[in-house]
C-alpha cells in the first residue's frame, strides 16, 4: 500500500510565526501546514492557542529536530511524553523525525549529526523506532538528513539503510530532495542511484527546499527558492508513487511574504503535471557516479588540508537548517 | 571501528570545542572529492556556534544590542562553550546567561562592576519574558470579578495569583531602558545610554497572549508580591514599612492589579 495507507495531502508549507497574523486573517488556500514540534510542545500560549485555530481548519503534520533517534544516550520520555500530548491535541496527519542523533551524554548539539551507516546502526536506530512507534502509537516518518561528513565504518549506502530501517520497524519515509541533492554533492554520492534505491512504497511525503552552494560543498540553509536539479529530482520520485505523496516547501531563513513562499510550492504543479519524459539524471547530476559508500580519492598533503579547514573556518556562517524559533512578543 | 557511543562522544566533542579532531576521530571520517576531512568537519564547528550565537541573539536582543555585536560575539561564544546545551529546546539556551554574566564579569575589590550588573539584568529581564510569553496564562479564563469583598473578610482575603504573574526585583531601571530601547529600535535609533544605578520593581503578566511589564514602586512590589505568595490582605499589609502609603494608594494598586487581571479568584 503506498505511503503506509495514509493521505496524499497535496501542496503545503511550513507554518513559521513570520506568517501566523497573515494565516488567521485570510486563511490562505493552502493544501497543508508543516510544523516544527519543538516550536509548539513547550509554549502555553500564543504559538499554541495559533496552532490549535490553524488546525482546526488544516491538515497538519509534526515535524520534529530532537527526538535524536540515532543517540546512544536513553531515549528522552519527557519529550516523547510532551510530542504525544501536543499530538494528541492538534491530532497530526503524522509525526516526522530526521535519520540523525543531535546529541550524547547529555549535551546537544541542535544539529542533526548524521550516522555511520552500517549493522550496529541500523539494529540501534530500528529498536528506538520501534519504542517510539510504540509510545506514540503510530508509525513515525523519517527524514534523510543533509549531511556533511561520512564514515570510515559505513557499509552501506543511505537509502539502503532507510530501506532497511523501514522494513523491519514499518516506519515510513519523508524524502528530501534537496537533502538527496546537498549530501550527494558532499558525498560524491549519485541522485539517480539514490532514487532507485529507496523504496518508493515507503515514501509517506517529500520535502523541498533552497540550499547554498559554496562550490566545494552544498549548505542545506533552506533560505531560497528551489533549484531545477531539486525540481527534476522530485517529478522523478514523485511519479514513481501510486498517487504521488504529500509535498512540503521549507523555508527558514530570510523568509519571504507567505504569497511568494505559497506560489514556490505552487510550483510543483508544473513538474509534476507536464508530460515531459523524465531525465536522465545519472548524465546531468554534478555527482560523480560512485557508489554512496565508497572512499573518495584521498586529498593530497597535510598543508591542502590545513589550508582548506582554515577557509572554511574563516567562510561567514552559513547555518544549516535547523532552527527556527519564535520570540516573545510583548507590550 | 570505534562502537557507536565512542564515535559520537568524540565527534561531539570536536564540534562542541571546535578542536581539530584528534588522529583516532580522523580515522573515522572520509574526506569528499573536494573537501579534507577538517574542512567538512569544519563545517557543523562552524555552525554549531553561529547558531547557539544566533540563537542566544534572538532571545536576548536588547541585551545584544545594548553590549554592540563585536562584544556580544565574544561573551556570546565564551558562553556557549562554558554553558553548552542540554536540553532538546533551543528555548532554554539562554536560562543560564544572566548568572554566567554576573559571574564573570570584571570585578573590583570582589564586587561586581555596575555594568556587569546591569548586563546581567537586562538579561535577566529578557529571559523572565519568554518565560511569560511561553508558560501558562489565563487567556482561557474568564475574568473574575471581585466584587464587593465584605469588610468583615477583607482583611482575611487572600488572592489565587494568575499562573503568569512574575515579580522581578533589579539594582538599575531595567524595565524602563528596555521601553527605551524597543521604542527606539521602532525608530530605528539606537539602543539609549546605559542608565546609573536605581533599584527597579516589576509585574510581568500576559494578557491575551502578549506579555505585558508593569513598573512598580518599592510599597506596590512588597504588597502585590506578599499577596501572589499567598498572604491574606492583613498580613500584606502589615509587612509594608513605607509609612506615606495611604488608603487611597492602596486602593488604587488593588484596581491596578484587578485591571490586569493579576488574580483568577479568591484562594481557598
Amino acid at each position: 500500500m503506498p505511503r503506509l495507507g495514509l493521505p496524499n495531502l497535496g501542496l503545503g508549507v511550513g507554518l513559521r510565526s513570520p506568517h501566523f497574523r497573515h494565516v488567521l486573517d485570510h486563511w490562505p488556500d493552502v493544501d497543508w501546514f508543516e510544523v516544527i514540534s519543538e516550536n509548539f510542545i513547550d509554549s502555553q500560549g500564543r504559538p499554541r492557542s495559533i496552532l490549535r485555530r490553524v488546525a482546526e481548519r488544516y491538515p497538519i503534520v509534526m515535524h520534529g529536530v530532537s527526538m535524536s533517534i540515532g543517540s546512544t544516550d536513553p531515549l528522552d520520555a519527557n519529550y516523547l511524553q510532551r510530542l504525544k500530548s501536543l499530538a494528541d491535541e492538534i491530532k497530526p496527519v503524522w509525526i516526522s523525525d530526521h535519520l540523525c542523533w543531535t546529541g550524547v551524554l547529555g549535551k546537544n548539539s541542535h544539529d542533526l549529526l548524521p550516522l555511520p551507516l552500517n549493522e550496529e546502526s541500523l539494529s540501534h536506530v530500528a529498536q528506538r523506532v520501534v519504542a517510539v512507534q510504540e509510545f506514540l502509537e503510530r508509525p513515525l516518518v523519517l527524514e534523510n538528513p543533509s549531511s556533511y561528513v561520512t564514515f570510515a565504518s559505513s557499509s552501506m549506502s543511505e537509502p539502503e539503510f532507510l530501506r532497511r530501517l523501514s522494513q523491519q520497524t514499518g516506519c515510513g519515509l519523508l524524502l528530501d530532495l534537496n537533502n538527496v541533492y546537498v549530501s550527494a554533492r558532499n558525498h560524491d554520492w549519485n541522485t539517480a542511484e539514490y532514487l532507485a534505491q529507496i523504496p518508493a512504497d515507503r515514501i509517506v511525503q517529500f520535502h523541498l527546499a533552497g540550499h547554498t552552494d559554496l562550490g566545494t560543498h552544498c549548505i542545506d540553509t533552506h533560505d531560497g527558492q528551489v533549484i531545477d536539479d531539486v525540481w527534476k529530482l522530485y517529478r522523478r520520485a514523485y511519479r514513481g508513487i501510486e498517487g504521488g505523496a504529500s509535498t512540503l516547501l521549507e523555508w527558514d531563513a530570510r523568509i519571504p511574504s507567505f504569497d511568494e513562499l505559497h506560489a514556490e510550492v505552487l510550483r510543483a504543479r508544473r513538474w509534476i503535471d507536464d508530460c515531459q519524459p523524465i531525465e536522465d539524471l545519472q548524465s546531468e547530476s554534478n555527482a560523480t557516479a560512485v557508489v554512496p559508500f565508497s572512499m573518495p580519492a584521498a586529498t593530497d598533503s597535510a598543508t591542502d588540508s590545513a589550508t582548506d579547514s582554515a577557509t572554511a573556518r574563516r567562510a561567514p556562517p552559513v547555518l544549516p537548517h535547523p532552527p527556527w524559533m519564535i520570540s516573545a512578543e510583548t507590550e | 571501528m570505534k562502537p557507536l557511543r565512542e564515535l559520537q562522544s568524540d565527534l561531539l566533542h570536536s564540534i562542541q570545542s571546535g578542536s581539530w579532531p584528534d588522529a583516532s576521530l580522523q580515522s573515522q571520517l572520509l574526506p569528499s572529492v573536494q573537501m579534507p576531512v577538517e574542512a567538512r568537519l569544519a563545517v557543523y564547528q562552524n555552525a554549531y556556534r553561529a547558531r547557539l550565537v544566533e540563537c542566544l541573539h534572538s532571545l536576548c536582543p536588547a541585551f545584544a544590542a545594548a553590549v554592540g555585536s563585536e562584544a556580544f560575539q565574544a561573551m556570546a561564544l565564551e558562553y556557549v562553550v562554558e554553558n553548552p546545551p542540554d536540553s532538546y529546546s533551543l528555548n532554554d539556551l539562554a536560562l543560564r546567561f544572566p548568572d554566567f554574566l554576573r559571574q564573570t564579569c570584571p570585578r573590583e575589590n570582589g564586587a561586581p562592576w555596575e555594568s556587569g550588573i546591569f548586563l546581567s539584568e537586562l538579561a535577566r529581564l529578557e529571559v523572565c519574558l519568554d518565560q511569560v510569553f511561553d508558560g501558562p496564562g489565563i487567556e482561557d479564563c474568564r475574568p473574575w470579578d471581585p466584587g464587593p469583598i465584605p469588610a468583615d473578610q477583607w482583611l482575611e482575603t487572600r488572592f489565587a495569583a494568575a499562573p503568569c504573574l512574575t515579580f522581578v526585583t533589579f539594582e538599575f531601571p531595567i524595565e524602563r531602558y528596555y521601553s527605551d530601547w524597543k521604542q527606539q529600535r521602532r525608530a530605528a535609533g539606537e539602543s539609549p545610554s546605559w542608565p546609573a544605578r536605581e533599584p527597579s520593581w516589576l509585574a510581568l503578566t500576559r494578557l491575551d497572549y502578549r506579555v505585558i511589564r508593569i513598573p512598580l514602586r518599592s510599597w506596590e512590589y512588597q504588597l502585590l508580591s506578599a499577596l501572589a505568595a499567598g498572604h491574606t490582605v492583613g498580613a500584606a499589609l502589615e509587612q509594608l514599612d513605607d509609612p506615606t502609603v495611604d488608603a487611597e494608594s492602596v486602593r488604587g494598586c488593588f484596581a491596578m492589579s484587578a485591571r490586569h487581571r493579576f488574580w483568577t479568584g479568591i484562594a481557598s
